[in-house]
């Protein structure tokens, strides 16, 4: 019994070393972004300190930050919906149809996961250029529901395939149209995946970077983009920065607890279930 | 002081009176263009400005330009580090969405060599309703030509200078340094004197334009130099070299923690935080060190110019950094944003500027000469006004490949910070990297 | 034969991904076999294959080639090492196991840059908090983590592993719970020890999903640009240019356009063609 209790103990205080290490970022976040500049980079750090909400009202009264979120909700939201959509069309015909090639045509929506997004940065961007439609929330939309639609359909097509296939067949049988057996009956079977996929790929555009430093500017950028702004001329706003962070970071956070158990087997394309 | 002014101006001798006259001169210039029949009104120009005070404070003014003409300025502001790409992206597409661009000389070079920008000239001759080519500091204004033609109006003008800790120096009986051998005994007597609390120098250390900005003083100071005569990269020679190694030991030994990825910032929050006795930097860092709310070393610094170590400078150590407006060729509406350009940068609007967001670079001489830049500036207008009239145009490459020159020899330099490889191994890469990007 | 709705269902997405990926391949070719640049006006020099010859033949080229290999072998390794460590160590009943899986999300969702940005500040040599750790505990002094050239990439790899160690634990700690026990308790009653256990019978099992997991990583951390991007931009002295950060540079700090496309297609050959074959062959064959 004693023994169990110190064995016990133990585990919980390599629990709390190994939470410790994972947390100490976030939570330093969190602190910082309530502290005032003379408590942030006091050492040793400050950890009882009287909080302010100041950061969070600098940022949230600061208009470019404000448009930058704005940006995101609707590039980010947009695409995301342009993915599900054709993705889960897709992956449905992949999975119930009989699609000649089918191999190759995953492998090929395959390859595009796994090409770097700078060989697809610099084109766009140039056409982008020539076309004079650089810096639209337009282009953006495009290009992230573009680099998002393989993964939805290779992850969408795994979820598809845990429902039985007579579940179709019979309703096929019963008279109901492709169309509507779809809509009615199969993809609400799939409604967990579904959001777990669209979470997964708002948070892929919603924290993607390389892509909206390239292709964005005055009128488009994104959060992630934005948040660089505040490594300013004039020294960099630790306060306002971290804030900024907590406010990216808070509604993912919140979205991947909600579908956590879906998150993971989504993280690796469905390979793992 | 004034007498400094005077002296290296070009027919100084007229100074007062011309001050006095423009006052009056600009003021009837303005009552004349509004009684005119406003030829812009209702034209809309949109201008790309650079993060800077003097920017802010333009974009503050901008009201009275329109009231004045009835031309409508679209303003977007972003920061030094974006500003090139963003004028190249755009030039590049032709779209002349910005009417006027403004950046550093060294990159509008490019900007002319590729044909983006208009050559001022005639502008200046037959438009001149703000524009007074005498009231520029000389320098400032012909630096900005190239291949015989006039590209820029000057915004703004910058220097570097040594700033150094009056109180150590006292401290520890050390003399301004005029040498770089001088400049190493005083980094030593500053860092040992104070075991190690305050140590010898500070200077920007990062990859890139960040250590090149601050390296070309040595390059010179040495006696060496960016380009020899037939245009060929020349920081391959001996007196490179032997700057490079300098600078790198310096800062080895006498230099702060994490110098590597100092930028302007970092060097600057140091410096004025008193942890360090010396820095090379921009003039405009005399503002931030004399400016109570920012600074903990307020009067204790004094400013001398950048070291020498040679008789026979190829060009001055300390730089010549002019940042400018420039006229995209694309533009619809050139006459109207050469009206913007000449009254943005007229001695009226400098003046004012100073008062609405303080700057110490104005490139206007009866601004430099208003009360409220002297007792603003008084602490280090000197060692600054000297530092410009010393200034070497050519501190930089001013030659269209000018950026990627930059990132070239900035490897170099951070490689023999870091001590990762020999000063003529990386100098002898660089300059084979610069003779490549300027073919 | 097939099902005439595959037009309706199927063909958009085959459609739009496969303009794009033409596209792009024509254009990046086209890109390569010209000498674009910002500081030119069109039109542009048709050069052949010069550019790929430059990028093929540059050593700060193969030192990046070589760097990115370095960055994503070493970090996938420790992040599978690590990984399952921590995840036999809390694969057991204990209150809280719930709250811990939903803890270790934390970092997987958190955006890149702002996590770039947090190490930056930890790692600052005169302020950071683990300069005054090593001090404060252990005595050490002070180290340049981002500005000495030897440690700097590591540095780097030590923030990517945090970010997505916990992606490896939560698979495996999935894969644990779906393994049958009888195996194990077998091999208990026969005597084996802990370690015969887990060599013999546990990691086999694991293996496919360390595989994927492992697979997964290593394709995106070869795309890693952001954390860099905000943490050293490639220096001190190049010793933290990656592929990506090279092109990216050379596009849009030197204006070449031309040739970082030459290089990011060099690096997307590589890359691409043997990651697609494993990854397809492991993944989606199986």
């Amino acid at each position: 019994m004693k023994r169990n209790l110190v064995r016990s103990t133990f585990f919980y205080v390599g629990v709390a070393v190994i939470l410790m290490f994972f947390l100490l970022p976030p939570l330093w976040l969190l602190s910082t972004s309530l502290k005032l500049p003379k408590d942030a980079f006091a050492l040793p750090p400050k950890i009882v300190f009287a909080p302010t909400l100041e950061n969070y009202a600098s940022i949230l009264s600061n208009s470019k930050f404000l448009k930058a979120l704005v940006n995101s909700i609707i590039i980010a939201g947009t695409s995301t919906i342009i993915s599900v959509t054709l993705g889960s069309l897709a992956a449905y015909a992949l999975v119930f149809f009989r699609v000649t090639k089918k191999k190759d045509i995953v492998t090929f929506f395959l390859s595009l996961r796994v090409a770097p997004a700078i060989i697809f940065a610099l084109p766009v961007f140039f056409l982008t250029v020539s076309l004079g439609i650089r810096d639209s929330h337009l282009v953006m939309i495009v290009v992230y529901s573009v680099m998002n639609l393989p993964i939805a359909i290779l992850l969408l097509m795994t979820f598809f395939e845990d429902i039985p296939g007579e579940i179709r067949e019979a309703a096929l049988v019963d008279g109901c149209t492709e169309w509507l057996c779809f809509k009615r009956i199969m993809a609400p079977l799939v409604r967990g995946g579904l959001s777990a996929t669209g979470i997964l790929i708002l948070l892929s555009s919603w924290n993607e970077f390389l892509l909206a430093l390239v292709l964005t500017g005055q009128n488009s950028q994104t959060l992630p983009v934005a948040i660089t702004n505040f490594l300013t001329f004039q020294g960099t706003d630790w306060g306002s920065m971290s804030a900024a962070g907590m406010v990216i970071m808070t509604p993912m956070l919140v979205l991947g607890i909600a579908v956590q158990k879906y998150l993971v087997r989504g993280m690796t394309l469905g390979g793992i279930k | 002081m004034r007498m400094n002014l005077v002296s290296w101006r070009r027919g100084g001798n007229k100074l007062q009176a011309r001050a006095a006259s423009l006052m009056l001169g600009s003021a009837i210039v303005a009552g004349a263009a509004a009684a005119q029949d406003k030829p812009f009104d209702g034209t809309t120009i949109t201008v790309l400005f650079e993060g800077h005070p003097s920017s802010e404070a333009l974009i503050e003014m901008l009201p009275e330009f329109t009231e004045l003409t009835g031309i409508e300025v679209e303003a977007e502001i972003i920061p030094y580090s974006d500003l090139t790409s963003k004028a190249l992206l755009e030039f590049s597409t032709g779209s002349g969405r910005y009417d006027i661009v403004m950046d550093d000389w060294v990159k509008a070079v490019g900007y002319a060599d590729a044909g983006y920008i208009e050559p001022l000239d005639s502008y200046m001759s037959d438009a001149t309703a703000y524009f007074d080519r005498t009231d520029f500091v000389p320098a400032y204004l012909d630096t900005m030509s190239y291949q015989g033609a006039q590209y820029g109006i000057p915004v703004y003008g910058e220097s570097t200078f040594l700033m150094y800790r009056k109180d150590l120096f006292d401290q520890f009986e050390i003399d301004v340094p005029e040498t770089f051998e001088e400049l190493r005994a005083a980094a030593q007597a500053i860092q040992e004197g104070s075991n190690g609390d305050v140590v010898g120098i500070t200077l920007r250390g990062e990859q890139g334009i960040q250590n090149v900005y601050v390296w070309s003083g040595f390059l010179w100071g040495f006696g060496g130099q960016w380009l020899d005569e037939s245009g060929k990269s020349a920081i391959g020679s001996p007196e490179a070299v032997a700057s490079l190694e300098y600078f790198g030991d310096l800062l080895k030994d006498y230099g702060p923690p994490g110098v590597a990825n100092f930028g302007w910032q970092e060097n600057r929050l140091l410096f004025q935080q008193g942890k360090a006795g010396m820095t090379i930097d921009a003039t405009v860092n005399g503002a931030f060190a004399e400016d109570p709310s920012e600074s903990d070393i307020v009067g204790k610094v004094g400013y001398a110019p950048v070291p020498v170590s040679t008789n026979s400078p190829k060009g001055g150590s300390s730089s010549l950094a002019i940042h400018g407006f420039y006229l995209n060729a694309d533009s619809d509406a050139k006459d109207a944003a050469w009206a913007f350009m000449s009254w943005a940068t007229a001695a009226e609007q400098q003046a004012a500027s100073i008062a609405i967001k303080p700057h110490s670079g104005v490139t206007s001489l009866s601004a430099m000469n208003s009360e409220a830049f002297q007792s603003r500036y008084g602490a280090f207008a000197e060692a600054m006004v000297t530092a410009v009239s010393r200034g070497n145009t050519g501190y930089l490459p001013a030659i269209a490949a000018a950026n990627e020159v930059i990132n070239n020899t900035g490897i170099a330099v951070s490689k023999v910070l870091a001590g990762t490889e020999g000063a003529a191994s990386a100098l002898a890469t660089a300059n084979t990297d610069n003779n490549s990007a300027m073919q | 034969m097939q099902n005439p709705q595959t037009k309706w269902f199927l063909w958009p997405s085959i459609v739009i991904m496969a303009v794009v990926a033409i596209y792009t391949t024509s254009y990046a070719v086209y890109m390569c076999l010209h000498d674009i640049s910002l500081l030119k006006r069109p039109p542009y020099e048709f050069v052949g294959l010069e550019q790929v010859g430059e990028v093929l033949g540059s050593s700060r080229a193969h030192s990046a080639f070589l760097r990115s290999f370095i960055y994503v072998f070493v970090s996938v390794a420790v992040q599978l090492v690590l990984g399952v460590a921590i995840s036999l160590y809390l694969n057991r009943d204990f209150r809280g196991r719930g709250i811990v899986r939903a803890l270790l999300l934390i970092p997987l969702v958190m955006t890149p840059v702002v996590v770039g940005l947090i190490w930056r500040l930890f790692y600052d040599p005169n302020s950071g908090i683990i300069n005054w750790f090593l001090n404060t505990v252990f005595g050490i002094g002070t180290i340049d983590w981002l500005g000495n050239p030897s440690v700097a990439l590591g540095a780097l790899m030590l923030a990517e592993v945090w970010q997505w160690t916990p992606f490896i634990i939560l698979i495996t700690m999935a894969s644990l719970d779906g393994m049958p026990s009888d195996p194990i308790e077998a091999a208990k009653i026969d005597g084996a020890t802990e370690w015969q256990i887990f060599r013999l019978i546990t990691l086999p099992l694991l293996m496919p999903t360390l595989i994927i997991g492992g697979m997964i990583r290593a394709i995106d951390s070869f795309k890693v640009f952001d954390l860099i991007f905000v943490m050293t931009r490639g220096g001190p002295a190049l010793s933290t240019e990656t592929v990506n950060m090279y092109a990216y540079i050379e596009a849009f700090s030197n204006f070449n356009l031309g040739r970082a496309v030459a290089m990011s297609f060099v690096m997307t050959l590589i890359v691409s063609i043997a990651m697609t074959w494993l990854y397809s062959r492991i993944v989606r064959m199986d």
